[in-house]
């Protein structure tokens, strides 16, 4: 697994909804970041689960609201592999 | 399996070559093939962004799509649009409603455009191959109400191989319904199949993710978007794009095993057994494309006599003879200057063509010096097994259909060969159009006809005065409210089929516009295009027109073709960046047909005839 920092989320964030990764702040709403809906949540739990080695739950996906909850989620995957 | 080559790295490679093929700016057709390196959607977002604003600054008429779909394809587009990229326009995606395929394809002719449809099998045969025969009736329903107009590229079913592996009818079903479709399409001319069900289970592999169907609706991985996008772009070219024309090739380790200047013909390995057979093929996959319509050209650093002897000495195991070569260049010349030379001698531009050596060097030497050939490069170095498959894998010849005037094409270029030659004996041009014995005659519009008009209309840069892509129901509608003139010429040495053509349209009672002129480059430099405008002139003072209108537009392609009015007698009447329009009396003289022309058809029948 690699593990990823909050700046490589960010980056992976504004690459897919094409905005500056220093737009994202810890507790933003993903729903809030520029140019994001729906297939951008797609696309991003499908890069993050081929990047950290790990399938998302749908409760995980369901938890996804604000970038800082990325983290956390990103941070417990870490600790159960 | 073969360590050497990974299938699916190996692939993706080719498919992207194919499409960088038509860029024509090397630093841009550089970035491209780095575009798919990525198989992140995110990364192909901003390269799809990058290439889509450097389109909208070239100001050409943008592509216009229309998707029908029934599942998600919003999640494909960005590598969609990336591999249409390659055309260098800006790319117009509409999306139908999600799952409205049928309504939307009833109402298409409102806005026509080239169409491309996706759809699962799921939604078709529901999970119950019990309802076969019902969805065949909405295939072949389908693909009736996709008839006529623009293109509609229509995918085929994948196979179920995912689900259901405990009803094995699924599976037989499913072939059945991919048999429907393929003989509809086949039966409707400007249906196309984007054979996904070739490309999951060939080229492209295992491409499905139940993850991603369940969240999104869309049955596809996040890494397979690039690979499908190029695939399904690849097909898309062939319908809507002109191929490329020439296959340039090597010869030494090429064609056959060895080095003939080295041990000659009796060291060279061609034939049924390893490794001669490996060149066979080669040979055989070229002489499949000549027929196909392919030009072929043979640049090679030899001795002539020294090829002749060798072709001639190895004749019984060679697929392919000196004579299927439209031109050759067997001496010691850079290869560069030598396919330079072709394109001069065939009349055909550089970006026509692509090129085949094992030799890096040469590879290497063709792109420093002339950027925009195409070169087939083989995956591994210094492997005949991996140049093959560099050429079977390259679809940048696939056209919809060779017609017979692609076939005719290739026999006309040799016999240029047999013109020169009369030329440098003649007494003057006049005298040599006249040996030429040329026949020209001006053809009815038919089924055929029509599709090499269109053709001509769509693909005929340098020799066309106003470039106007016209659609098949605007030319459907000149045909039946103008004067449309389709040209066709023979001479003594070949047929070269229909050539040119002619549009115009009668203003109100006096005044004649003529639209669209074109010609063959093929054609030029033997008065046929003086004879077109004389035929067009007179079918339209024969219907009362006293004035007739032209244009010049001018593209980055036609200049040659700038002073063409002037120089058949029109007046100039408005000029600026955009268009020059011209204007001719017919009450005065008028252009005639040349004298070296024989008319070999009766003319077709006039507008006062058709009205």
């Amino acid at each position: 697994m690699i593990e990823m920092t909050e700046i490589e989320l960010k980056e992976m964030i504004g690459s897919i909804v094409d905005c500056s990764p220093d737009q994202i702040r810890l507790e933003m709403l993903l729903e809030d970041i520029p140019n994001w809906d729906s297939l951008a949540t797609v696309i991003f739990v499908s890069e993050l689960e081929n990047v950290c080695s790990f399938i998302l739950s749908p409760s995980d996906i369901e938890s996804l609201k604000t970038f800082d909850s990325v983290v956390k989620l990103l941070r417990t995957k870490e600790a159960e592999i | 399996m073969n360590s050497k080559l990974s299938p699916l790295k190996g692939d993706l490679a080719h498919s992207v070559e194919n499409l960088a093929a038509f860029i024509a700016d090397p630093v841009e057709r550089e970035e491209f093939r780095g575009s798919f390196a990525s198989s992140r959607p995110g990364d192909l977002m901003k390269a799809a962004r990058r290439a889509s604003g450097r389109a909208k600054g070239r100001g050409e008429k943008p592509l216009r799509l229309l998707f029908l779909r029934t599942f998600t394809v919003e999640l494909l587009l960005p590598a969609i649009e990336l591999a249409l990229s390659a055309f260098g326009r800006e790319v117009e995606i509409e999306m139908a409603p999600l799952g409205e395929i049928e309504s939307a394809m009833g109402g298409r002719s409102e806005d026509p455009r080239p169409t491309v449809v996706f759809w699962r099998w799921e939604q078709v045969l529901g999970y119950d191959s019990a309802n076969l025969s019902a969805a065949k009736i909405r295939i072949e329903d389908f693909v009736s109400r996709a008839s006529g107009g623009e293109k509609v590229f229509v995918m085929n079913f994948e196979d179920p191989a995912w689900a259901f592996a405990s009803d094995p009818s699924l599976k037989s079903a499913v072939g059945n319904l991919n048999a429907a479709l393929e003989a509809a399409a086949g039966a409707t001319p400007n249906v196309r199949i984007i054979d996904m069900a070739g490309f999951v289970t060939g080229d492209g592999g295992p491409a499905y993710d139940p993850w991603m169907d369940f969240r999104s609706m869309c049955p596809y991985g996040v890494e397979a978007f690039g690979p499908i996008a190029l695939f399904i772009v690849s097909t898309l070219r062939a319908g809507l794009f002109a191929p490329k024309k020439v296959l340039a090739v090597d010869l030494d380790n090429t064609l056959w095993g060895g080095i003939l200047g080295e041990g000659g013909p009796e060291a060279l390995s061609i034939g049924h057994s390893y490794p001669g057979n490996i060149f066979r093929r080669i040979q055989e996959e070229i002489l499949a494309l000549k027929r196909r319509g392919v030009i072929l050209a043979l640049v090679t650093k030899n001795n002539l006599p020294d090829v002749e002897e060798a072709f001639s000495l190895l004749k019984d195991e060679m697929s392919l003879t000196l004579e299927d070569f439209s031109a050759v260049k067997a001496d010691w010349e850079p290869k560069p200057e030598n396919l330079a030379e072709i394109a001069e001698e065939l009349n055909l531009g550089l970006e026509s063509f692509v090129f085949l050596d094992d030799s890096a060097f040469e590879r290497e030497m063709m792109r420093a010096r002339l950027a925009i050939v195409h070169l087939l490069v083989p995956e591994v170095y210094d492997d005949p097994v991996s140049l093959w498959v560099s050429l079977a894998k390259c679809r940048v010849f696939e056209t919809e259909s060779a017609t017979e005037e692609d076939l005719l094409r290739v026999t006309d270029y040799r016999a240029q060969q047999e013109r020169k030659r009369l030329l440098s004996e003649a007494n003057g041009v006049e005298e040599y159009l006249h040996d030429l014995k040329m026949r020209l005659s001006f053809e009815e519009p038919s089924e055929v006809s029509m599709a090499r008009a269109e053709a001509m209309i769509h693909k005929t840069n340098q020799f066309n005065l106003t470039t106007r892509r016209h659609s098949r129901a605007d030319i459907d509608r000149f045909v039946q409210e103008g004067v449309f003139i389709l040209v066709r010429l023979d001479d003594r040495f070949a047929s070269q089929g229909l050539i040119g053509l002619a549009i115009a349209e009668v203003l109100d009672k006096e005044v004649g516009v003529i639209d669209s002129f074109l010609l063959s480059c093929r054609a030029l430099g033997r008065g046929v295009e003086t004879a077109l405008l004389a035929e067009c002139l007179r079918r339209l003072k024969e219907v009362g027109v006293t004035e007739v209108r032209a244009e010049f537009l001018p593209t980055a392609k036609n200049s040659q073709v700038k002073e063409f009015y002037s120089a058949h007698g029109f007046k100039k009447v408005a000029d600026d960046e955009k268009r020059t329009v011209y204007s001719l009396s017919l009450k005065e003289k008028i252009p005639q047909i040349p004298p070296w022309f024989r008319l070999t058809a009766p003319n077709a029948k006039t507008l006062t005839e058709r009205v």
